[in-house]
């Protein structure tokens, strides 16, 4: 038994190394392949969206979701009360199992009932959805997936309410940042944000405009200069419903390299306020008009769709620069109060799609197909947001569904 | 002084530098530049193993490099911080150094990944940073296998999947006292303690991949060594101003179980004042707190082993990780199960990189069509 022939080893190993493969496949969400598998690439599940967003109709959405939230709570006390008990000592038994704490079952078991549901207000309501669930609610025999079900309804991390209601996407505005006597950041070589960005723009623009449902419009198609209230203007006259503005970043030195992406929301961190005071300086706009804009961003749906939007192509973005340059980080996404942002319906994201002051980059920045990849690691970000919200209830998807998935993986493969 | 020195050399430099200096200093003479396996000769491919610890993380390549980091990862409070640090993220001991001007992660507690996206952000980060240390070219393409605390491998699967696939082109996630195993080819009628920060892991080796019944975690580890050595030192000397950051650094500099070399003392400040300190019992009592529970798994996990073997496995107990550092743990496990019959508990070679070696070894000895298979999708 100790004395193992080389042989024997050698086919131990392998017999470990094929455990392992097969484990990581698990974890890789990757079926066992048969013995001469071909790696296969999933398409994604859903393509191009079309439901028009209009401004005026957030408030309504508003509404409403308070409204569903409401009768579906409502729903939710009229369940029968066992089923919430076994959950109840469920969750207890969990804690005894974790802390070894017996006294978890003492305290389920002693709470008490609640009041007549009926006196309750519709803060209770919503305080109750927040809530852990507990055994003294009303909605006693909830099923543990209904309650969370219905928690998702209204938590922040749910599904936000352009998924509840189904809206998707038409016109997409991409707003290359700066322009003519503002060129904006200047490399060490001499190279201008303001024409990568346009450049950038226009790629991502012939991208997006093969998947013929959208209306991909530039804010400026040449090297000139636009006021950021022209370009708020611009994206709101169209009808906008989202909307995107490319810059690049600069940081003091040649090293650094930081991909970041901002989205419509209040900030009020430093260095996001300086960023925003030098993103701001063209803007135009009256001191009234600018608070009526801060104002809007108590606007939820644009919020969240904002956020969600940053997101997809914040992860679609930093990883593939970092491939190309070890040295880019990741700034994630933040909410910051850049005028653009502000002053769109729609909602809308300023991302900084590399640093320009990273010599590397400036080198890879004057290639062409550098240049087109950032599109299309934009274009896979968009792409990604906007099948994210068709993959809702009620959301709606394309006619020729199977011509759009061939599509999205040819398009998929390209991004490889 | 720090800060001025800061500006000339980068503070990043600064990190890999003490990384370097301290694995020189604190691992054994062969800990650099010594690869677990033989180095491929080929190629545009590097792989690399990663040991993603809760107290260091180490990564050995196949391009010879051998790094290790203590798992702490920083980002500066605010501007102003950035500025003067010259850097956006800082990591190890030069992130623990500047602290109080950074937001300081320690992503991992207990062996799992903490919940929360910073912290996740964190070991991306350190993930992104230890490939930084092994030097990965830009044109190379990354095969990693990360070795992580058995109880991260059941809890934190996906999440390390989506930490390390930013930076690598095909990925494999092994649990650590495995991987050393492996690494050291010990993979048969044997008994791995792999005592870290968060957890001390034991693996029972067979012969075959271990399932989730031949592993076993206990959280009696090196933060409870830390935990309890500072109420301890509270409890005697009331007066005096240290907090864990000190106390740990006195369990890396003096941990003992059984006979002590000599007095531990160490200098804290009472009242302004700096003032040596005895605190060689506390030391002792602190390590020798988690023995008894390491012996009583130890011996639960034999009593698994066929009747026929278990000699064999006793002479076969081999302890890795931070905690195997502690002077004088293998001797007192060997007493300690000795009562019952033969007993041999070895420390492993080289224990702060036994895991990112094995974690190389297996990145090496996987056949290629398993890394296609498990290529990252980007």
């Amino acid at each position: 038994m100790l004395g193992l022939t080389k042989q024997a080893k050698i086919a131990r190993n392998k017999e470990i190394l094929r455990h392992i493969y097969e484990e990581n496949l698990v974890v890789a969400g990757k079926r066992k392949p048969q013995p001469a598998a071909v790696r296969r690439i999933p398409a994604p599940e859903k393509k191009a969206p079309r439901v028009r967003r209009h401004a005026s109709f957030y408030f309504l959405l508003v509404i409403i979701t308070a409204a569903v939230a409401y009768s579906a709570l409502i729903t939710f006390w009229s369940f029968p009360r066992n089923e919430f008990h076994r959950f109840g000592d469920n969750a207890a038994s969990t804690q005894v199992a974790q802390t070894g704490n017996s006294h978890a079952n003492v305290q389920v078991a002693s709470a008490s009932p609640v009041s007549d549901p009926d006196v309750l207000t519709m803060d209770d309501v919503i305080d109750s959805v927040y809530a852990q669930p507990k055994p003294s609610a009303p909605m006693e025999n909830a099923t543990p997936e209904t309650i969370n079900q219905l928690q998702s309804l209204v938590s922040e991390d749910g599904p936000s309410l352009a998924r509840l209601f189904g809206l998707s996407v038409n016109t997409i505005v991409i707003d290359p940042g700066h322009g003519g006597k503002d060129p904006g950041a200047i490399g060490h070589m001499g190279t201008h944000e303001a024409d990568i960005t346009l450049e950038i723009a226009k790629r991502l623009r012939d991208r997006l405009q093969v998947y013929d449902n959208y209306k991909v419009l530039l804010t400026r198609e040449t090297d000139e200069f636009l006021s950021l209230n022209e370009r708020v203007k611009y994206a709101n006259d169209n009808n906008a419903d989202i909307f995107i503005s490319i810059h690049i970043n600069y940081y003091p030195g040649d090293q650094l390299n930081f991909v970041e992406t901002y989205y419509f929301g209040p900030n009020s961190d430093r260095k996001v306020a300086e960023l925003a005071a030098k993103e701001n300086a063209d803007s135009h706009y009256l001191y009234a008009e600018f608070k009526e804009m801060v104002e809007k961003m108590g606007d939820t749906l644009k919020f969240q769709e904002s956020k969600e939007l940053a997101q997809a192509v914040q992860e679609s973005l930093y990883p593939q620069i970092r491939k190309v340059n070890k040295k880019a980080r990741n700034h994630g996404i933040k909410p910051g109060p850049f005028v653009v942002l502000l002053g769109i319906d729609a909602p809308s994201i300023l991302t900084e799609v590399t640093s320009l002051n990273n010599k590397q980059e400036e080198k890879r920045l004057k290639s062409p197909a550098y240049r087109d990849k950032i599109a299309a690691f934009l274009e896979k970000g968009i792409v990604n947001y906007l099948n994210k919200t068709t993959n809702s209830p009620g959301g709606e998807r394309n006619g020729n569904g199977e011509e759009k998935e061939n599509l999205a993986q040819a398009k998929d493969n390209e991004y490889r | 002084m720090a800060m001025a020195k800061k500006k000339k050399t980068s503070p990043k430099r600064k990190t890999t530098s003490t990384a370097k200096k301290s694995a020189a200093s604190k691992s054994s003479g062969a800990a650099r530049a010594k690869p677990a396996s033989t180095i491929r000769p080929t190629t545009n491919i590097l792989r690399v193993g990663i040991d993603l610890g809760t107290s260091r993380s180490a990564v050995s390549a196949s391009n010879g490099k051998r790094e290790w980091v203590e798992s702490y990862v920083g980002w500066p409070k605010d501007f102003i911080a950035e500025k003067v640090l010259g850097e956006p993220i800082l990591f190890g001991r030069a992130a623990l150094e500047n602290r109080l001007s950074l937001d300081l992660y320690r992503p991992l507690e207990q062996g799992v990944i903490k919940e929360s996206t910073r912290n996740e952000e964190a070991v991306r980060e350190l993930i992104a940073h230890l490939l930084d240390l092994a030097e990965v070219r830009e044109s190379q393409r990354i095969y990693a296998v990360v070795g992580v605390p058995s109880e991260s491998l059941r809890a934190n699967k996906m999440a390390i999947k989506r930490a390390a696939q930013d930076f690598v082109h095909s990925l494999m996630v092994v649990s650590e006292p495995f991987s050393a195993a492996y690494g050291r080819q010990v993979l048969n009628n044997a008994i791995i303690i792999d005592m870290g920060a968060g957890t001390t892991d034991f693996c029972i080796m067979h012969g075959s991949m271990p399932k989730d019944d031949d592993q076993r975690t206990i959280v009696l580890a090196g933060d409870y060594i830390d935990q309890k050595l500072f109420s301890l030192m509270k409890e005697k000397y009331p007066e005096s101003d240290f907090n864990m950051n000190m106390v740990r650094q006195y369990k890396e500099r003096f941990s003992f179980v059984g006979k002590p070399k000599g007095k531990v003392e160490v200098e804290i400040p009472v009242g302004g004042r700096i003032m040596v300190h005895d605190i060689t019992d506390e030391m002792r009592k602190a390590c020798e707190s988690v023995v008894p529970a390491i012996i009583e798994n130890t011996m639960e996990l034999i009593a698994r082993f066929d009747p026929e073997y278990q000699s064999i496995v006793r002479e076969n107990i081999l302890l890795c990780g931070g905690g195997s550092q502690i002077h004088g743990l293998a001797k007192v496990l060997e007493e300690a199960l000795q009562e019952d019959g033969p007993c041999t508990v070895t420390v492993m070679e080289d224990p702060i990189f036994a895991g990112a070696d094995g974690a190389l070894a297996l990145a090496q000895d996987m056949p290629e069509k398993y890394w296609q298979d498990l290529l990252v999708e980007e």
